[in-house]
């Protein structure tokens, strides 16, 4: 291990100076600002979901009628081809329901009881490079609550 | 360890606050290298400003975590060439404007030491050539190994040393002489 150069320990015992007080200002309300556009966390917006969800809850209810013949996956609806002029063919896509788990019964914001289910579905696209025939398959799964108005007891 | 607890604390905040709790633990580096591209303290805090919306963008890919040194120095220095050619520009239309000389705008601070020697090396810092000054800055106070400046840099990990040791050498021998001026 080498010596430490004299002027190397004179060098580390210099400090830079610190950002000024506007500079550091300034940089902050521009972080501040690239922060206000980014997509809302969805760990920090899970519970707060309830409106967004209708649309995927008639969607799920189905399946959830059909809960025996969820237990293997599914199998992938594929999408009609478009024309496109891209590089990159778009061959199908489809939403995988892995399980689904009970999570039971709440009160909707009008009183009204719900009953909750916490879904997980994985969405699937294949795509294929038109010049290469080389085939992607990108998955993303995701967890999703269902909240479906309780009728009978 | 050090590095990764502070990693995981920084992930537990919202990406802007890891992002100023970054800044306050590398500002005074990021300035000291800005500043080598820059002609005033203003001008390289408006480097690092833009050279943080260029790297907010590129960490997107990795959910907004702040960047690693590396990449931060290489983009303020891609920031500093751009600015340099625009300033050779306006330099041109400009050539009749006298700047005064702002003396307390200093790139190491003269409160951490106050002894001779330190502010002679603290002057001959800023006098090194910027090719040596860049290694300088980015070794010594951005504690980048010689491989992590050579990638930054785009050279070899032994053109990067080489310039470390020969800026040191510049270093200790304008040390000697002003020492042997003053005390002439």
């Amino acid at each position: 291990m080498r010596d430490i150069d004299p002027i190397e320990a004179a060098l580390a015992r210099l400090m830079p100076v610190a950002l000024s007080d506007s500079g550091e200002r300034v940089i902050h309300e521009t972080l501040d600002e690239l922060a206000a556009g980014l997509p809302v966390n969805r760990g920090q917006t899970q519970r707060e979901w309830g409106i967004g969800l209708g649309i995927a809850a008639a969607a799920i209810v189905g399946a959830f009628a059909a809960w025996p013949s969820l237990q293997a996956p599914a199998p992938a609806v594929a999408v009609p081809e478009e024309e496109i002029t891209s590089p990159i063919e778009w061959v199908s896509n489809s939403d995988r329901i892995e399980s689904l788990q009970d999570e039971g019964r709440i009160s909707g914001t009008d009183g009204d009881a719900l009953q909750a289910v916490s879904v997980r579905v994985v969405a699937e696209n294949t795509l294929r490079d038109r010049e290469t025939g080389y085939t992607l398959r990108i998955s993303e799964p995701r967890e999703e609550l269902v909240l479906m108005p309780v009728t009978s007891f | 360890m050090k590095g990764s607890a502070a990693f995981s604390s920084r992930m537990a905040l919202s990406p802007a606050s890891a992002w100023k709790q970054w800044l306050a633990d590398h500002g005074p580096k990021l300035l000291l290298f800005a500043r080598g591209w820059s002609h005033c303290r203003q001008d390289a805090e408006d480097l690092i400003q833009e050279a943080i919306v260029k790297l907010w963008h590129y960490q997107a890919d990795h959910g907004h975590a702040p960047p690693d040194l590396p990449l931060a120095f290489s983009t303020i220095r891609f920031c500093g060439l751009n600015l340099h050619r625009s300033e050779s520009r306006r330099r041109k239309r400009e050539e009749s404007i006298v700047y005064l000389n702002d003396f307390q705008d200093v790139w190491l601070d003269p409160m951490q030491e106050e002894d001779e020697e330190a502010m002679i090396l603290r002057q001959a810092v800023e006098r090194l050539s910027p090719k040596l000054r860049e290694v300088v800055v980015m070794k010594t106070w951005g504690g980048l190994t010689f491989a992590e400046i050579s990638t930054t840099l785009a050279i070899s990990p032994n053109t990067a040393a080489s310039r470390y040791r020969y800026a040191l050498d510049q270093l200790a021998h304008e040390l000697r002489q002003l020492k042997e001026v003053r005390h002439a």
